[in-house]
């Protein structure tokens, strides 16, 4: 087993809702527009005056079991050692299927080279030994990312000493990107979404 | 509890028209090719005919299927990769395997038919059904291994598929052996008109027992689903009374399905040849409406 698994946590209690972890990935990565490979959600939830507005940070979620890599006909997306969830640019045929499978909608298709692409946790940066465009840029410190491995890490410490969710358990790929105080209803893909029939009969 | 969005990222559908109109042309061509088959092993010198007009149908379709395949990639000219790199976990890794034996076992199938080999026919045609098959029973499971799609992640997925593709295909053999028919009975000996009209009624009876099995598939994933979790109950009020219930209750079920198995089965519709012409048009109609369905309706439902 390797002695490095990088991961996120996203302490929702320090987010603003300022988005500047999104612009921070567009300029690292050179994103286009109408795509993106980190992005914040932004709900309000309640009546006046009880009202509340959420914040939820969305990227690839580095599953340890990923869906995209299991049903990629050509290999091209696979996991390194240290659990980061990379696609191979000169393999990828743009076929689609891994973006039909991923429970997270993390993938795009780019639409000037026609490549499949996601968050891949700023690997050219990692392996620099420096932090993800986004960690370096939030004015809060909401994100944290390091090595779970490593007790002695910030990560590790928060880990162990916090409440943290993930999103979709259910689909059973164990992603590494973590929430603290995460509120279901807006991890909730259905919750506000219009057509929803099951919010309004149910909640 | 009130929750409104006020801002999110969709990104656009994975899946588009070109595979759904894809999976319709694989359906209608393999099965043709396992109705053709089939005719031939049973042996019956009055299946012939049904055996020919599978076989040349398979031959237009096959290869109009793949350029469907191909343009829908981003990349298209890469489409040889999938010959240099398998990933045995990937459905479409295999469809791949599928798709190339397909057209060698077939064609070999398909040049002994018409050379009136008998015993080579049989002996080709046995060893080419179970890729008939599978060209179109993988696509089954490439929709049923994305997990992340209720609509599509469903044990009952290839078995629905390749039953709806029996349907096309012997719908479309329906029609081409009604005009058939129609323009060429004038011509024939009492005998041979008997002959052709018996396989007429013999397409149809197979394109009803098809059709009931597909209502029956229907029933199970939609009752099921209802049993499953939120996003299952979501995508299914969408398919049963949202955007897409027009086009799946009434155009596919009703209109595809349950309309002509009706026609089929009474005796005095079923003598009409006009109305088992309306029947295979209905049925191929609902058809690439469930396929049109299944492929939006799995990605309406959001899931960010």
């Amino acid at each position: 087993m390797s002695m490095v698994r990088w991961a996120m946590v996203v302490d929702l209690r320090r987010c603003i809702g300022c988005h500047s972890c999104s612009i921070a990935c567009k300029a690292e990565h050179e994103v286009p527009l109408g795509v993106w490979k980190t992005w914040v959600k932004v709900v309000e939830k309640g009546v006046y005056p009880s009202v509340t507005k959420l914040f939820l940070p969305w990227f690839c979620n580095h599953c340890e079991r990923p869906i995209c890599n299991t049903v990629c006909p050509v290999n091209a997306a696979y996991r390194r050692e240290d659990g980061i969830v990379l696609i191979d640019p000169h393999r990828c045929i743009g076929c689609n299927y891994c973006r039909a499978a991923c429970p997270y909608d993390a993938r795009y298709v780019h639409p000037v080279t026609g490549m499949i692409e996601k968050c891949d946790f700023c690997v050219h940066r990692v392996d620099a030994g420096l932090q993800p465009a986004c960690v370096e840029t939030c004015p809060t410190g909401a994100l944290i990312f390091g090595n779970i491995r490593d007790p002695n890490s910030q990560i590790s410490k928060v880990l162990s000493t916090n409440r943290v969710v993930v999103l979709k358990q259910i689909m059973a790929t164990y992603p590494h990107v973590f929430y603290i105080n995460l509120d279901m209803d807006v991890a909730d893909p259905l919750m506000g979404y219009e057509e929803c029939v099951s919010c309004y009969e149910v909640r | 509890m009130e929750v409104n969005v006020l801002y999110n990222v969709f990104h656009h559908e994975s899946v588009s028209m070109l595979i759904a109109i894809y999976f319709h042309i694989v359906g209608l061509h393999a099965g043709c090719s396992i109705v053709s088959i089939s005719a031939t092993l049973l042996g019956k010198e009055t299946y012939k005919p049904v055996a020919k007009i599978g076989a040349i149908l398979v031959i237009i379709l096959f290869t109009s299927s793949i350029f469907f395949l191909i343009f829908d990639l981003k990349q298209p000219l890469r489409f040889w990769y999938l010959y240099l790199h398998f990933n045995p976990t990937s459905p479409i890794s295999w469809g791949t395997v599928c798709l190339s034996a397909y057209p060698l076992l077939t064609g070999l199938y398909i040049f002994f038919l018409f050379q009136g080999n008998k015993r080579w026919s049989k002996i080709m045609g046995a060893l080419s059904l179970p890729s008939a098959i599978s060209v179109h029973g993988y696509t089954g499971f490439v929709l049923g291994f994305a997990k992340a799609r209720v609509l599509w992640n469903t044990a009952v997925m290839p078995s629905y598929f390749l039953c709806s593709a029996m349907i096309s295909g012997v719908a479309l053999m329906l029609i081409v052996a009604i005009l058939r028919y129609q323009f060429t009975h004038q011509d024939k000996s009492l005998e041979e008109r008997e002959s052709d009209r018996h396989i007429i009624q013999l397409l149809a009876i197979w394109m009803a027992a098809f059709m009931i099995t597909n209502v029956f598939y229907v029933f199970s994933d939609i009752t099921v689903m209802y049993y499953h979790t939120e996003d299952a109950y979501e995508t299914v009020e969408l398919v049963r009374l949202g955007k897409f219930s027009f086009l799946y209750i009434w155009v596919d079920n009703v209109m595809g399905n349950i309309v002509p198995t009706l026609i089929i089965l009474f005796r005095r519709t079923r003598q009409s040849h006009f109305l088992l012409f309306i029947a295979g048009v209905l049925a191929s109609i609902g058809v690439f409406v469930m396929r049109y369905v299944i492929v939006f309706g799995g990605q309406y439902v959001p899931l960010s």
